[in-house]
């Protein structure tokens, strides 16, 4: 082996293409045998990757830049890395000196001190656990949820009695610190008495992915604090029920519900735990820890849940979300991901892509707020498929109890975020109004005032919707239009003729013969209007209760005015 | 048209810019304050601008000053338990990998942080930076054997070897 080094711009050089072969013969068999240079060399590409990867905003410890240093030292002692200077070849005999001394130290201290002095200095023990993780990879010591899917069952969204009904829970040992009793988990599980479609209450929150069954949230005192989630069929027939009010389908039989939760929709509250639960309420698996720790600096403090309906889950707030930190991690089949950064917002219709928002906007903001950089990973997580790290977007929903409005095309070539369309080639951007995409490929929006359909970028009117109200798709390529102001919905399943429905006929079931194919739309569009109309009406009631009554006056009689 | 008129008019664009350039420059939450202020500098000194071709080029370096001055002035108040940084993000990779950005000297981060995470073309960083483009070169060369040195020691999961 030639005595001499390669140069390090001589190897920054070569390391660009990636390996040796840009050597000369023998710097290359000297960068075989000399682990320096062949270090070096993979510092350079290791380095390379890392200016090629996506940039984010970041929360990073302080402390990590002690445990790298250190770590570096390690790294560097002679049995792991060439010894460039001498005193490394000392370093071991240092170190177990060192270590002798203070092994011994410990020992001969407490007989040094005097008796009646209290120790006072800290246990290195407690030190350590006391002392946060960087990383959620590294989370040994963290509260939170480890990476590796192996983790027991433990779904507290379920009552103890539904736990032992279904034979899952119950049969493996839970940490009880997990099992937090929910309000309302004294409930009798399973399905109940069917109630006819007429008789619905709750609030909506979405159709399975084939239609076959809806989720609505129980909502005890207003829509902010209910407390169990109710699985119905498309008929209204309860089929199960679990403890919670955010959930959302992983798969047209699979349901994650969040609790306990002060959330709805797919939006949970702090220190929650994540159960799977099938369309009969029974758990049948679990996320392990808790999610969405509270953070208290920044806001931000509750987590979501993203399903792709076909089997992939993705759950926000791991660690404890904030605008700089915001952390997930994505379920698929029965492992949990590692932890990632950013906050999930959409699944592709295909569940191979994740839409991930990376947040850089400070406090201030919610979940159901969102502005940031968007990226485009694998549905693992693990691989990045598109980054905009330039392209910032914000993604809210303009309903307070909503997750951002945002869905993959078909194709899974765009994206809808919140009105604003992003072609996920180019990143270019079109605002084109809250919608969403019919299976053909077609966008459908309220733009400008009017229902619009977009191919492409390019729109036109759909004059047979009045316009001023919302759009709404299904995946069955029905468009519904519905009013915040009380007018009936309109619908139509392509390419029929345009019905006016009222939520009579939506009730009755009368109109159910033409909105076979539109009923996954239709139902929340009712559902929708309907509780808010009852919402409007019970605030009123109670505003002219607490009015005082006006008291009749008396009729006022022309008087004489005295002169 | 004035400069005053075309910060003016191009506000909404000047701000979403300078704002994404502070917050990479480790402004944090502080960043719109940041580029708002650098905006209204530019508005009141706007006879300080020789060339108006350079408008933006000019903003930037304002806002980016004020960065600096913003973070000279924090690293005075005292240490914090984390720190926000703008760096790249490879999921395959450890975390420790990502911070080595954070430990380049200062210069060298900037010029790798403009160029590399804003992608900024080297004349532009250089502008922001007031120095050649040639200097921006220098830097980041440097900043990448810095780099390599750093993560000598790393195997390809950006473990430590």
């Amino acid at each position: 082996m030639p005595s001499s080094h390669v140069s390090s711009d001589r190897l920054g050089e070569v390391a660009q293409t990636g390996s040796l072969a840009g050597l000369r013969e023998a710097e290359r068999r000297h960068v075989e045998g000399c682990q320096k240079c062949r270090s070096l060399f993979s510092g350079y590409r290791m380095a390379d990757r890392l200016l090629a990867a996506s940039w984010r905003q970041t929360t990073l410890p302080a402390s990590i830049l002690v445990r790298e240093s250190a770590r570096r030292r390690v790294a560097n002692l002679p049995w792991g890395f060439a010894s460039g200077f001498e005193f490394r070849r000392f370093a071991p005999a240092a170190l177990a000196i060192l270590l002798v001394a203070a092994i011994g130290l410990a020992f001969e201290l407490p007989q040094l001190i005097p008796a009646t002095r209290p120790s006072t200095s800290p246990s290195p023990t407690a030190t350590r656990s006391a002392s946060q993780s960087p990383s959620a990879t590294e989370g040994q010591a963290s509260p939170q949820p480890s990476a590796s899917a192996s983790a027991p069952d433990n779904g507290p969204s379920v009552s103890p009695a539904e736990e032992q009904s279904s034979g899952v829970g119950g049969a493996t040992p839970q940490p009880k610190a997990t099992v937090a009793p929910t309000p309302g988990s004294t409930d009798t599980p399973g399905p109940i008495v069917p109630a006819g479609v007429s008789s619905l209450s709750g609030w909506p929150i979405a159709w399975a992915p084939d239609g076959g069954h809806m989720l609505l949230a129980q909502v005890s005192a207003g829509p902010q604090g209910g407390s169990r989630i109710q699985i119905r069929d498309a008929a209204g027939r309860v089929t199960g029920s679990a403890n919670g009010t955010a959930a959302v389908w992983v798969d047209s039989t699979t349901v994650a519900v969040a609790s306990p939760s002060a959330g709805l929709g797919s939006r949970f509250a702090a220190g929650s735990t994540i159960a799977l639960v099938d369309v009969t309420g029974h758990q049948i698996g679990a996320l392990p820890g808790q999610y969405a720790t509270p953070d208290t600096t920044e806001g931000l403090d509750g987590g979501v849940l993203v399903g792709s309906g076909s089997g992939e889950l993705a759950v926000v707030g791991q660690s404890g979300a904030n605008f700089y930190g915001a952390t997930y991690v994505t379920r698929n089949g029965h492992s949990v991901g590692a932890s990632r950064q950013g906050v999930p917002i959409a699944f592709s219709q295909d569940g191979g892509k994740l839409a991930v928002i990376h947040p850089t906007y400070g406090p201030g903001g919610s979940l159901g707020n969102l502005t940031g950089s968007l990226e485009i990973v694998s549905s693992s997580g693990s691989k990045t498929l598109a980054s905009f790290p330039r392209l910032h977007l914000a993604a809210s929903s303009g309903v307070p109890p909503d997750y951002p409005n945002v869905a993959f095309s078909p194709n899974g070539a765009s994206l809808l975020v919140s009105g604003t369309l992003v072609d996920l080639a180019t990143g270019l951007t079109t605002d084109v109004g809250n919608g969403g995409w019919l299976p053909d490929g077609t966008l459908t929006t309220v733009s400008n005032g009017q229902v619009m359909r977009w191919s492409g970028t390019h729109p036109t009117a759909d004059s047979r919707f009045a316009g001023g109200g919302v759009v709404e798709t299904s995946s069955r390529g029905d468009v519904v239009e519905y009013f915040a102001d009380g007018r009936p919905p309109l619908a139509t399943p392509l390419p029929a003729t345009l019905l006016a429905l009222t939520p009579t006929q939506l009730a009755d079931g009368t109109a159910a013969p033409v909105l076979t194919s539109a009923r996954t739309s239709l139902f929340q569009a009712w559902m929708a209007f309907w509780t808010a109309r009852m919402d409007a009406h019970k605030a009123l009631a109670a505003l002219e209760d607490l009015l005082p009554k006006p008291t009749p006056t008396p009729a006022v009689t022309p008087t004489e005015t005295p002169i | 048209m004035g400069v005053r008129d075309r910060v003016d008019a191009n506000y909404t664009k000047l701000f979403a810019d300078l704002t994404v350039l502070c917050r990479a420059l480790g402004a944090g939450s502080s960043a719109e304050d940041i580029a708002q202020d650098a905006l209204l500098h530019a508005r009141e000194r706007e006879h300080q601008l020789r060339d108006e071709a350079k408008l933006e080029a000019w903003v930037r370096r304002i806002a980016a000053r004020r960065t600096f001055e913003h973070l000279k002035r924090q690293r005075r108040q005292g240490s914090e338990d984390q720190i926000v940084a703008f760096v790249p993000v490879d999921p395959s990779l450890s975390i420790d990998v990502s911070a080595a950005i954070t430990r380049l000297p200062g210069r060298e981060r900037v010029a790798v942080v403009l160029v590399y995470g804003l992608g900024y073309e080297q004349e532009e960083a250089a502008q922001v930076m007031d120095v050649t483009r040639g200097t921006v070169a220098t830097l980041l060369h440097r900043a990448r054997r810095h780099l390599a040195e750093r993560l000598a020691g790393y195997d390809h999961a950006g473990e430590p070897a």
